[in-house]
């Protein structure tokens, strides 16, 4: 069975002609692949600081406390009990996310970008990282509370910035929203002449412009020190990801929304939606960015231009952002974060609950999304291994019990509905599991002899 | 390669973690104690000079700080290793700005800096992302089109070839982006890109393409800083010094005299002075340094702050940016129309209000209006930086002071004692609010349990005695109906300890402090190399001669900033990788 990105691509490729569509390699690996099975996405989200303890004295991971707005998803849910995190052991909110995605305190790649390195090239984005406010207490963190550490992607040791600009983050998927001459794919021997020259003059131009950026960064490199290497690599990262971007087609169709109301989380409806660039909200507050990047995430998803994405929502320990659209205004988050722990008070437990509750309403809103966009013979969430996870399991720096719970089948190597009890095994074993759901088999990530192997959750 | 940068231990002065304090501090507190929520540090450092802590554990075990995972810039001992710095937005904007003379630049985003150690300019954090590689390409792309005349820009008399036109146009103007000569490939490749534009467009379109290339390239893009082997070390070129001392102190390229000096090797440790003091005469120091302050103070974001608007109705856009005003103005003032000294920005009662602003501070507003006066703070009320409302209301709470985020702004910023994360599983509990009690009451709960004492005196002593100013720097002698008590006490410095009763007597005190004034030495170095000092113990001895030798007529702002210009720090790096 055909899935409709492949159809939506065939008739994109008909308009270019049969030989464009050869020597554009973005294509050629989605038309082999639509005709055997959906692609397996990765997609890792966090919320900051932790969750409100229970009854048990354990984080309320209940359908009917912070994760209520997940009770429609619920079969679609494994959560994972009972992982420790023995690398996070003394951090504080900061260190707790690095050791979160990269299961050490040395380690220099996140689970994602080991991913990616394995089936980044399949897509026009290798992978993707999505921040809302995560920079919003920048600043105030002091030393070791560094931003450095707060990131939620790692590559060679160096954090990468995640996009937090819902504009610049469409203008890099869906290029720009001014016309332009329809980019054309590279001319290669035996291919008929372009009809339209300018457009290839275009191409050409651009293409000369990025072989001369290269070639300074590769000059660079043989004079710069071991320790800047990581940082070039990154750049010229950049310059490919814009040369494969002369070679797609920017996104064709009518914009479209999926936004509800002011202050209230967009509706989770879109089933059969197309592959359209959303409609932003061009709006500054955390509730309407998010809802852009929300939809900016879907359809990153929903148009195959990335199979790994990250999303990060906020950052633990923020001394900044309040949240007045919930009535919470007498804290920022890391005043709830440690004022949800003090049991002779328990108005800040409740504000705090209704924050992290808020972030669960948001994340629901993209998983919802995509299991209503069919995908072959299922849904984009049946294909996806979502982790969803947090820095923190308390907001008093608390690691342990780990917070993790997977979202989606992972194209079926993942059987939800159900608890998955890691018998205190460290999470690095998690990060393994989400890596051979998407075929690449790991035996050890992070802190050396935390990886005792990945968790059989099919 | 990365692995073992881990087990290389953090310098010994940065990052001591007591061990006495770490265990008392772990101790499970249960309910009714703890810090208030807001308060990420117990655990604390060595001071960076030796002090009589009796608490210090000798050759206790070090801690790595998270996101070290790189090689660090800065060792413990020696020279920092050579970097590429990526421009700042503000340095790039300034850059292309002043290349092509423009008066403006296209408004067109860049991806904001991640910020390190409250700085936006640390080399370790600033790359180049995939969208900010876009951004520039579609920045310099915009640029380039948008030259009114490329022909005036790169003459080319009638009868001349192109190529040797745009040989010419490289070499000059390729100067002037890369902030060197170019060499003989470098300027082949560029007229390469002009060459294969000529078939497709014209002459204009050619020098367009070039500049475009130019705006986008590595050699504009990052501020190399690698220098070349000269005996243990490497000695930065003159032209690379040229282009640190210009971004230090003007925030841009540097200018045709500075390029000159560079090419005429005139940039020795002890030219450079020459051109340093040139530089500190043009009206864009004045912005360089205000950025340094800015950052120095956290206040770089104050104006998108926002409190709890039910308990600080007063607390007014116009307000805040009255706030920054004050600060600003009073830093010109003091450091490039007054006598420049650290001391007088830390204790002068001189400052400049508004209406708005004299109003917050409960003084007379009559005869004042919109504009920036200079005004009198009171004797008893505030002295210099410190107590200023802009400083005070950003180290608070949304709807209250935290004398904690006070305690600790004191003691990492004006000492420049890092505070290390809480111990693991420390039951860290907030204070109840209570409207009955003064924040000093309700602290001292937990300054008393012993289990947080050991850490807290270091930190709650420092924040208490700034409880005059409320969350949103207002004066107040009372709270809660009852009176403030401000005593407060330094401990653990190298030579102010002791008790003190409020702001305006705690800014004497840091003011008469040789460790805050190598603390300000230290974080003006951290700003001036974009990266951390703190860990090291070059940069603490470099901090500490150049207050030594400003001292005897005061550390001077402008001066202390022309000795980091002339130090070893600034023109050398390590010969390791």
């Amino acid at each position: 069975m055909m899935s409709k990105h492949f159809l939506k691509r065939r008739s994109l490729i008909h308009q270019l002609g049969a030989a464009a569509f050869l020597a554009a390699p973005v294509f050629r690996s989605v038309f082999a692949e639509a005709q055997v099975m959906s692609p397996r996405r990765l997609i890792i989200i966090t919320f900051p600081g932790g969750l409100a303890d229970d009854a048990k004295g354990l984080p309320d991971l209940s359908f009917t406390g912070t994760l209520a707005p997940l009770a429609p998803l619920q079969s679609d849910i494994i959560r994972i009990m009972e992982t420790s995190r023995p690398s996070a052991t003394g951090e504080g909110h900061s260190g707790g996310m690095r050791t979160l995605i990269t299961g050490g305190r040395s380690a220099p790649d996140s689970i994602d970008q080991l991913v990616a390195q394995q089936i980044g090239s399949a897509t026009r984005f290798s992978s993707l990282q999505l921040g809302v406010f995560t920079d919003a207490g920048e600043g105030m963190e002091g030393l070791f509370q560094s931003l450095m550490a707060r990131r939620i992607a790692y590559s060679n040791g160096l954090p990468l910035t995640p996009d937090q600009d819902p504009k610049a983050l469409f203008t890099r998927l869906f290029g720009s929203a001014a016309p332009s001459p329809a980019p054309l794919p590279a001319p290669t021997a035996g291919t008929p002449p372009p009809a339209d020259t300018q457009a290839l003059a275009a191409y050409q131009r651009d293409k000369s412009l990025l072989d001369y950026l290269t070639a300074q960064l590769g000059a660079i490199k043989s004079i710069a020190g071991t320790g800047e290497q990581a940082k070039l690599d990154q750049h010229l990262t950049a310059l490919r990801e814009m040369e494969k971007g002369l070679m797609s087609p920017s996104m064709p169709g009518a914009p479209a929304t999926m936004t509800g109301g002011s202050g209230t989380p967009p509706l989770p409806v879109m089933p059969g939606a197309g592959c359209t660039p959303p409609t932003l909200s061009d709006a500054a507050d955390l509730p309407k960015v998010g809802a852009d990047m929300n939809q900016l995430a879907y359809q990153a998803i929903n148009c195959d231009l990335t199979r790994v994405l990250t999303f990060q929502w906020m950052s633990s320990g923020d001394q900044i952002q309040r949240f007045p659209w919930l009535g919470i205004n007498s804290n920022h988050h890391h005043g709830l974060e440690h004022g949800s722990m003090d049991p002779d008070d328990p108005s800040v437990k409740v504000d705090f609950t209704k924050c992290q509750t808020w972030f669960m309403e948001q994340i629901g809103v993209l998983l919802q999304a995509l299991k209503n966009t069919p995908d072959g013979a299922s849904n984009l969430l049946d294909s996806s291994a979502v982790l969803v996870s947090t820095d923190m399991t308390f907001g008093d720096h608390q690691m342990e019990p780990h917070v993790a719970f997977t979202v989606g089948k992972a194209g079926g190597a993942f059987r939800p509905g159900r608890d998955y009890f890691g018998d205190g095994k460290a999470h690095n074993n998690l990060l393994l599991t989400m890596a051979k759901a998407m075929g690449v088999n790991l035996t050890s990530i992070g802190d050396p002899g935390l990886s005792t192997g990945a968790f059989d959750l099919s | 390669m990365h692995a073992r940068t881990l087990s290389k231990p953090v310098p010994q002065v940065g990052a001591i973690l007591l061990l006495s304090l770490a265990a008392s501090c772990s101790t499970n507190l249960g309910s009714g104690s703890g810090s208030r929520s807001g308060s990420p540090a117990t655990g604390v450092t060595a001071p960076g000079t030796p002090s009589a802590n009796p608490d210090l554990v000798p050759g206790a075990p070090v801690v790595t700080p998270p996101g070290a995972m790189q090689i660090p810039v800065t060792p413990p001992n020696g020279p920092a290793r050579g970097v590429l710095r990526r421009l700042t937005n503000a340095e790039y904007r300034s850059t292309v700005q002043d290349l092509l003379a423009l008066g403006a630049l296209p408004a067109d985003p860049l991806q904001l800096e991640s910020r390190s150690d409250g700085y936006n300019n640390f080399s370790d954090a600033l790359t180049v992302s995939p969208t900010l590689g876009g951004q520039y390409a579609a920045l310099a792309k915009r640029v380039a089109q948008e030259i009114p005349d490329p022909t005036a820009l790169a003459p080319c008399a009638p009868g001349s070839a192109p190529t040797d036109c745009a040989l010419s146009f490289v070499s000059d103007f390729g100067k002037r982006a890369f902030r060197r000569p170019l060499t003989n490939a470098e300027a082949q490749a560029a007229v390469a890109l002009f060459d294969g534009e000529l078939p497709r467009a014209d002459y204009a379109a050619g020098i367009r393409l070039i500049v475009q290339a130019f705006l986008q390239s590595p050699y504009l893009l990052y501020r190399f800083e690698l220098g070349t082997p000269v005996g243990p070390t490497r000695l930065l070129s003159p032209f690379e010094v040229a282009t640190e001392l210009s971004y230090m102190l003007t925030g841009s390229a540097p200018d045709a005299e500075l390029l000159a000096a560079a090419q005429a090797d005139s940039l020795s440790p002890t030219l450079v002075e020459v051109q340093a003091r040139r530089l500190l005469a043009t009206p864009r120091a004045r912005e360089s340094l205000l950025s340094l302050m800015q950052q120095w103070l956290h206040l770089q974001g104050i104006k998108s702050l926002s409190k709890d608007p039910e308990v600080y109705p007063e607390l007014t856009p116009e307000l805040w940016s009255a706030m920054a005003e004050e600060t600003t103005r009073f830093v010109n003032a003091v450091v490039w129309d007054g006598d420049g000294s650290l001391r007088t920005l830390m204790i002068s009662q001189d400052s400049f209000m508004n209406a708005t602003l004299a109003q917050h501070y409960g003084l007379p507003v009559a005869n004042l209006g919109a504009d920036f006066t200079p005004q009198q703070v009171p004797l008893a009320e505030r002295a210099g930086l410190l107590t200023q409302a802009s400083v005070m209301a950003v180290h608070a709470n949304p709807d209250e002071s935290n004398p904690i985020v006070r305690g600790k702004f004191v003691r990492e910023r004006l000492l420049c004692q890092p505070l290390l994360p809480p111990p693991p599983n420390l039951m860290i509990q907030p204070l109840k609010p209570d409207p009955t009690r003064t924040a000093r009451e309700r602290f001292l709960a937990h300054s008393n349990n012993p289990a947080c004492a050991g850490c807290h005196r270091l930190i709650d002593p420092l924040g208490l005695g700034l409880e005059s100013y409320d969350g949103i720097g207002r004066f107040r002698s009372m709270e809660n109906g009852k009176p403030v008590d401000v005593t407060g006490n330094f401990a653990s410095t190298r030579d102010i300890d002791g008790p003190f009763v409020g702001g305006v007597a705690m800014a004497q005190k840091l003011a008469a402090s040789t460790e805050a004034a190598d603390c300000f030495a230290l974080q003006a170095m951290q700003w001036t190399f974009g990266r951390s000092t703190l860990g090291s113990d070059t940069d603490r001895a470099l901090a500490a001669s150049i207050t030594t030798k400003l001292a005897p007529a005061g550390v001077n702002v402008r001066e202390l900033l022309v000795e980091i210009a002339k130090s070893d720090a600034f023109n050398q790096r390590s010969a390791q990788p």
